[in-house]
């Protein structure tokens, strides 16, 4: 059989313990808002506003793969990816390069996204706000020829093998400097590819 | 469009992904010791052949890509089949990319996504 998976992020609730998890098929196209509240909602309700100066950040995203069909073997070595072609000056979307623990027994690597940040204003700069992630990096230095390897996977074997297994969270959060453009923003592809046997 | 592989031995037998009751080998099955040529059929259409070297490995996998920003896309991937081979300190790789449209690209060791080619400049 060949292995399916759908695209689910966590919010709400505690550190630890997400209160939802929504599959983005639920959702539509475009399944992911970068928005200063922490919900799943596609809307344009507290976007990240242009600062005056300095830089506003929306709440970030933590984002995982989950199988919903198991592989025969084994499904591994997931990388991300993007377009390369970014949202315009002055935005930038930030994606950790660490991956905090998220598999079918464990949301230990979970936080909220909420925490010290203001609705309709700004979230709290990813390295700042999360233990967990220390450093990121553009997503869009990150496309087909040089993907980002990651999320990785904290199943047993760190292989995904059988129904309701993960990946770990990848977390994305835009940042938004004083040279930005105001309005909607086209949407941007994103792609996560895993190996199958 | 239904994909799958048949693993063809020196001793002249073979191991179907499906034997003929519809039971489903898995690529563990597989017994390298004596491989000696890896075919993946469309159905029963042979698609591509890779014959196989002594001292050569085989690589083999479905490669997915989802979009997260639209999950009603429809999922793209493609099978890579190829052999590894390390000569010395050398690892060196060759993968056919077989595609669902049935088109077939190859190319070497690559980090991920597309094979990318490579561009040679003049000097």
């Amino acid at each position: 059989m060949v292995a399916v998976f759908s695209v689910y992020f966590d919010t709400v609730g505690t550190d630890a313990s997400p209160g939802t998890s929504t599959d983005v098929d639920a959702l539509g196209a475009p399944a992911l808002r970068f928005k200063t509240n922490d919900n799943t909602t596609i809307d344009a309700i507290d976007p990240v506003p242009v600062p005056a100066s300095g830089t506003n950040y929306s709440y970030w995203k933590q984002i995982y793969l989950k199988c919903d069909t198991a592989p025969d073997t084994q499904v591994d070595n997931i990388k991300f990816y993007t377009d390369g072609t970014g949202f315009g000056t002055g935005i930038t979307l930030n994606v950790g390069l660490q991956f905090p623990t998220k598999n079918s027994a464990s949301t230990v690597g979970y936080e909220v996204a909420s925490t010290g940040g203001t609705s309709g204003t700004t979230g709290v700069e990813l390295t700042s706000g999360h233990a967990l992630v220390s450093t990121v990096a553009s997503a869009f230095d990150y496309t087909s020829g040089s993907p980002l390897t990651g999320p990785t996977i904290s199943e047993d074997s760190s292989i995904i093998n059988a129904i309701g297994e993960t990946s770990n969270y990848l977390i994305l959060q835009v940042a938004v400097a004083s040279t930005a453009t105001p309005g909607n923003k086209t949407d941007e592809t994103l792609t996560f590819q895993y190996d199958e046997i | 469009m239904n994909f799958n592989w048949k693993s063809i031995y020196s001793d002249g037998s073979s191991l179907n992904q499906y034997n003929d009751k519809g039971e489903k080998n898995g690529y563990e099955n597989i017994d390298r010791t004596k491989l000696k040529a890896f075919a993946i059929f469309d159905d029963d259409k042979l698609l591509f052949k890779l014959h196989l070297e002594p001292g050569q490995r085989l690589i083999y996998r479905r490669r997915n890509f989802i979009n997260p920003m639209n999950p009603n896309e429809e999922a793209n991937f493609f099978y890579m089949v190829g052999w590894q081979q390390k000569i010395g300190s050398t690892n060196t790789q060759s993968i056919n990319y077989v595609y669902p449209d049935g088109h077939i690209e190859q190319a070497g060791i690559w980090a991920g996504g597309e094979p990318t080619p490579t561009v040679y400049e003049k000097e």
